[in-house]
């Protein structure tokens, strides 16, 4: 990846990754539905190269060339995304025990929340601050 | 948390640009930080004092206004 200049490596991976997907849509589900779908992400990789190239915290999110406050704001806006899906996860369980579903798709998500909070905790908990000093007075 | 960075880049003749270049930062951080819209990290606010030869506490200030982070 080092190789491709970086205004090109979200374009390229999602290209590489639209192909693989159009490939697999249109060999089971027939070519006519890859035309209807397939402008969504040109446009999505169009997009990406305009604003990697421009001199924003969005330019550099895309370029991956992020300094200390706009890592910062990556990490709030991720926190964010996985507050929203926590609890979009959980209100899918209890929508799905009230109407009697299937659990377990629901149940897995859950559970790698969890882990995930756990592994967390376990990378990353040295580095925070709020673990108590043995040696404090 | 008030600063007079950009009051010390305007003293030595020096754009946003140059000294996001200086710091390895972008524009827009320079930018955050004049406006006490970002409060930069220790090692960050050290390069900032050394690039201009002050100490710290001449560049920020604690007992102005609290920056949003």
């Amino acid at each position: 990846m080092k190789s491709i200049p970086s205004r090109l490596r979200a374009p390229t991976l999602l290209t590489a990754g639209t192909v693989i997907v159009l490939a697999i849509g249109g060999a089971t589900r027939g070519w006519g539905s890859v035309a209807d779908v397939a402008p969504i992400p040109i446009a999505a990789i169009a997009a990406l190269y305009i604003w990697g190239g421009r001199d924003s915290d969005a330019g550099a999110l895309i370029r991956h060339e992020l300094d200390e406050r706009q890592a910062h704001q990556r990490l709030e806006v991720q926190a964010l995304v996985g507050r929203v899906l926590s609890l979009a996860v959980g209100l899918a369980y209890m929508i799905a025990v009230a109407t009697k579903a299937n659990l377990w798709p629901w149940a897995i998500l859950l559970g790698l929340m969890a882990v995930a909070f756990v592994a967390g905790r376990l990378i990353y908990g040295e580095r925070g601050h709020s673990e108590t000093d043995e040696n404090a007075i | 948390m008030k600063n007079s960075v950009r009051d010390q880049r305007t003293e030595v003749g020096l754009t946003q640009a140059d000294l996001a270049a200086a710091l390895g930062v972008s524009r827009q951080t320079v930018i955050s930080i004049e406006n006490g819209r970002y409060l930069p990290s220790l090692p960050l606010a050290f390069r900032i004092a050394k690039l201009f030869k002050v100490p710290i506490e001449q560049l920020f200030n604690p007992d102005g206004e609290e920056a949003r982070q």
